[in-house]
């Protein structure tokens, strides 16, 4: 039976049986792309870490009560995506608390730029993509979660609608009808950035 | 074909989901309609601006970082007895002292054994041990008089003579 299961699959069954080999094979395999799950998720480079090391410490913690379902990547997109949201929701209630003395990053961005020397910028090219990239990352944390998580899935990790339909736990349709508004939300965030 | 009828079939196109036909009419419709061209392309561009969304590099230490936490919940698994926990103490503290509560526990659960195997009947009752226990009965010391009961009688003896003694 365990011939026709994907090689992920199968890894995760040898590491339920005390193969341990197994499991720091698996991730090494993903552990890219769940960081970059998370990195775009939470839009912050030691959070995403944290949030990664927390999904495969539950992948590990789950060993005993794994059972095959569906593919490992769509389980694994299941954990990181309940993860990450997770992880927000403590980040949010926490940033809650914090003094309201603390000025917006922005402001600091836009000093440091006043300081620093004609010479030292990069060229224009390079500060264009910066903006770009900025303005992507903001582009997507301005969606809702459930559109973003679909763009997140569609775009960088190229799933199918089924297997993005599997990690949200709705339809197909309810995907397409996501992306489709996450797409126009976009193209309205990025119409000043792009050239047409 | 007018513009709001385009704008759905757009959706349709980069979904995925047009036939050839309706590729076609959305085509002729966007030949001869500068509006919602632009409109595609905006569209099609803001979804290829994506790329431009870099991941920085994982850090060299993710695995080992990853499997140490791994290993400090495990401990910490096996240093929690009964909802106590050894909580504060350094990494190597609780490595020192993981699975300290084994030996306590191996003598506790022994000793139900024990008692619950007189209870029961199952040991030699004072009747296989009379002068023993009338001994540690009388002994100014009960508890060395129990020990040295002991080491003569053997384990029963001793137990019995701790039990029995403790009746009195």
């Amino acid at each position: 039976m365990t011939e026709n299961l994907d090689p992920d699959a199968q890894l995760m069954l040898r590491f339920t049986r005390g193969d341990e080999s197994c499991f720091i094979e698996l991730v090494k395999s993903h552990k890219q792309r769940v960081f970059a799950f998370a990195y775009r998720f939470l839009g912050n480079a030691a959070d995403a870490e944290d949030a990664a090391q927390e999904v495969f410490i539950k992948v590990y913690n789950a060993r005993e009560k794994y059972a095959v379902k569906a593919k490992f990547t769509t389980w694994l997109f299941v954990i990181t995506r309940n993860t990450c949201m997770n992880y927000l929701a403590r980040r949010n209630k926490s940033s809650m608390v914090l003094s309201l003395d603390s000025e917006p990053d922005d402001r600091e961005d836009s000093a440091a730029l006043q300081v620093a020397d004609i010479k030292d910028r990069p060229p224009m090219e390079s500060i264009l993509n910066d903006e770009l990239s900025a303005a992507v990352k903001k582009a997507l944390d301005s969606l809702p979660e459930n559109q973003k998580t679909a763009v997140l899935l569609s775009r960088y990790e190229e799933l199918s609608y089924e297997a993005i339909a599997e990690i949200m736990g709705c339809s197909v349709k309810a995907v397409k009808s996501l992306l489709h508004r996450a797409k126009t939300g976009l193209k309205g965030k990025l119409a000043g950035f792009l050239k047409i | 074909m007018d513009c709001k009828k385009a704008g759905e079939m757009t959706a349709g196109l980069l979904c995925g989901e047009l036939s050839d036909g309706e590729k076609a009419e959305l085509q002729a419709h966007l030949d001869g309609c500068v509006g919602c061209r632009k409109e595609l392309e905006l569209l099609s561009k803001s979804w290829q601006a994506l790329d431009n969304f870099k991941v920085p590099a994982l850090s060299l230490e993710f695995e080992d970082s990853l499997m140490s936490r791994i290993r400090a919940g495990r401990r910490k698994e096996e240093d929690a007895f009964f909802g106590f926990d050894l909580f504060g103490l350094s990494a190597n503290a609780r490595a020192a002292l993981s699975g300290w509560w084994k030996v306590p526990a191996l003598t506790l659960a022994s000793c139900a054994v024990y008692v619950l195997s007189i209870e029961t009947g199952l040991m030699p009752s004072r009747q296989y041990y009379p002068s023993a226990a009338a001994r540690v009965q009388s002994a100014p010391n009960p508890i060395f008089a129990m020990l040295s009961e002991g080491q003569r009688t053997g384990g029963p003896g001793y137990v019995l003579a701790l039990v029995e003694g403790a009746d009195k």
